[in-house]
């Protein structure tokens, strides 16, 4: 079965199509959201044209629902839903923390992946890989304190990857140095070929989501509702 | 043969789709509005805006293309709005737009904004043509064109500060009137006296056609804000609304005439949300007529912002400019004339 994945929840915007789970091609842009915006489609028809394959003769499209910058996943979802409307090309979503946590399937640890969100919070979860993913703790927005108070309290070592972790480096191995192992190399963002190869799981289960109602997973609320809803609290 | 294009309208609040026959005929105008979701915030959340157009925009292009009865292959052209207006629900809009275009292998045209506004007059009048002044107002913008040709625009004023739909907005806002404050105002000030009470109307006198309205903004809200500190008796809610609007009006319609006076044109057009309001329409048309001019405005549902328009003006510029590339950006500030 031939995939496209797309990933764009992160400022790397990474794209490939697999083929029964190899990587046929693959492409991965540094940019900012507006570029990626502007790019996209383009980047989608270079790939096919690379491989010599129409759009139509694809299998399915896998996108990254989040969490992750919220115009990179509106642009990336957007693009998804207009190719599919116009293709019937089923779509599968899928979580882009279960993506990076995947992509570090073989470690024998824990595995917590971290994303960026606004102002000092971070979106995380921790995973174990045995069979399948399997989520130790739930996908959160949290600030670093709190999530490295939650991961002190789990008994085995952990890996931690993600997006500009040098930025937390300090912080994290003073807390907690004996427990963890941070990865800076790659991937640290969540590529479109783990997206494609996750979503093909869930295609070959049969399932599908539906574009008329298919939304990102933001995991956090706009700012303008956490303000109303604080307000109507007090 | 007939040509059918697709306009998608995704710039602020209203997720739209259309189908427009050969730039006139309107085959579908389907409009999801949030106007609802915004209102207890009292404006537009940008946020909220993006994440409800991509909930929407795959069911509004659906239902257009049905009612319509065409299919994707049968377009000569997908019509999408790229500015100006709010970047994170242009980038919805624009995404769709080019991966439909890409995948049905139909041209893509990016429209501005301001000029689909424009266009909305030509979709109802066969009789209208260029050049004229044309009035776009609205929640987000107030700006006077020189329309020269089609395709051919020259901004001669704009506000220098808030637009006018804007102030309508921010006093029914500070009176708990609710959003948006253009109809409630609208419709409390008819039963109001217009001339009970004067408000300044900034640079109606002065040179060109720049508008501002904050400084009638502020001195409605220092006037109500004395009555109450001093616990004088107000007037009557209404009277104060009407002579308020009144201010708005006068200062549009004195600018929009001066500058058909100036330009010579024999038509004066209204265009965009604000143009809804009937004392506008009324107030333009009787100077109009004074003048032995003709005034054109859209039927009231042309008038906010929808997609029939987009694919109107579109229809235009893929004949007369050409195709957009699928690199197309969108651009928050974009200026008529600016053209890709
Ligand atoms: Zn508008």
């Amino acid at each position: 079965m031939k995939i496209l994945g797309i990933d764009t929840s992160t400022r790397i915007s990474s794209l490939a199509i697999i083929e029964n789970e190899e990587i046929v091609v693959e492409l991965n842009i540094n940019s900012n959201y507006k570029k990626t915006s502007s790019i996209l489609v383009l980047a989608i028809q270079d790939l096919l044209k690379r491989v010599d394959w129409k759009l139509d003769e694809l299998d399915g499209l896998a996108v990254s629902l989040g969490p992750g910058s919220f115009t990179g996943l509106r642009v990336g979802l957007g693009v998804v839903k207009g190719l599919s409307y116009a293709t019937s090309l089923p779509v599968v979503g899928v979580n882009s923390l279960d993506v990076l946590a995947y992509s570090w399937k073989e470690a024998p640890f824990l595995i917590c992946p971290l994303l960026e969100c606004k102002k000092g919070e971070l979106f995380y979860g921790v995973f174990k890989y045995l069979h399948g993913l399997e989520k130790i703790i739930d996908y959160k927005c949290e600030s670093l304190d709190r999530l490295l108070m939650k991961i002190s309290v789990l008994k085995e070592k952990i890996l931690i990857i993600g997006e500009r972790i040098e930025n937390y480096r300090t912080q994290i191995e003073k807390e907690l140095s004996q427990k963890v192992i941070l990865i800076e190399t790659s991937p640290y963002f969540p590529g479109g070929a783990n997206v494609a190869r996750l979503g093909l799981e869930r295609l070959k289960k049969g399932e599908k989501d539906d574009i008329f109602t298919m939304i990102p997973f933001y995991l956090r609320k706009s700012q303008a509702e956490v303000v109303w809803e604080k307000r109507k609290e007090s | 043969m007939s040509e059918l294009i697709l306009g998608i309208e995704s710039s602020c609040d209203e997720t739209s789709a259309a189908i427009v026959e050969d730039g006139k005929i309107i085959k579908s105008n389907l409009i999801a509005s949030q106007i609802k979701i915004h209102q207890k915030y009292g404006g537009v959340v940008p946020e909220i805006a993006s994440r409800k157009h991509l909930e929407y925009i795959i069911p509004v292009i659906d239902k257009a293309l049905k009612i319509a009865q065409t299919k994707g292959k049968d377009l000569s052209g997908i019509a999408v709005t790229y500015g100006p207006g709010l970047i994170g629900s242009l980038l919805v809009g624009l995404g769709v737009a080019k991966a439909l275009s890409y995948a049905w292998g139909i041209p893509l045209v990016g429209v501005n904004h301001l000029e689909a506004h424009i266009y909305a007059n030509f979709l109802e009048n066969n009789n209208l043509k260029p050049p004229f002044i044309c009035l776009v107002v609205s929640g987000g913008h107030t700006t006077l064109v020189y329309v020269q040709n089609y395709g051919s625009y020259k901004i001669i004023g704009e506000t220098r500060d808030d637009a006018a739909g804007e102030i309508f907005d921010k006093i029914a806002k500070f009176l708990n009137l609710g959003y948006p404050g253009g109809p409630v105002i609208e419709r409390l000030a008819q039963e109001g006296n217009p001339l009970a009470l004067r408000f300044p109307q900034p640079l109606s006198r002065a040179k060109g056609y720049d508008f501002s309205f904050s400084g009638l903004k502020t001195a409605v809200i220092y006037y109500l804000k004395n009555k109450i500190i001093s616990r004088e008796q107000l007037p009557p809610l209404e009277d104060i609304l009407a002579s308020f609007q009144k201010a708005v009006i006068d200062t549009l319609v004195g600018k929009t005439i001066k500058a058909v006076n100036d330009f010579k044109t024999e038509y004066v057009v209204l265009a965009g949300g604000v143009s809804a309001n009937q004392l506008l329409r009324k107030a333009i048309s009787e100077k109009a007529k004074a003048q032995k001019i003709k005034a054109f405005f859209p039927s009231i549902n042309l008038c906010t912002d929808n997609a029939a328009m987009v694919a109107a003006a579109g229809y235009y510029k893929l004949k007369n400019v050409g195709q957009s590339s699928l690199d197309l950006e969108a651009i928050s500030r974009l200026k008529l004339g600016q053209e890709n």
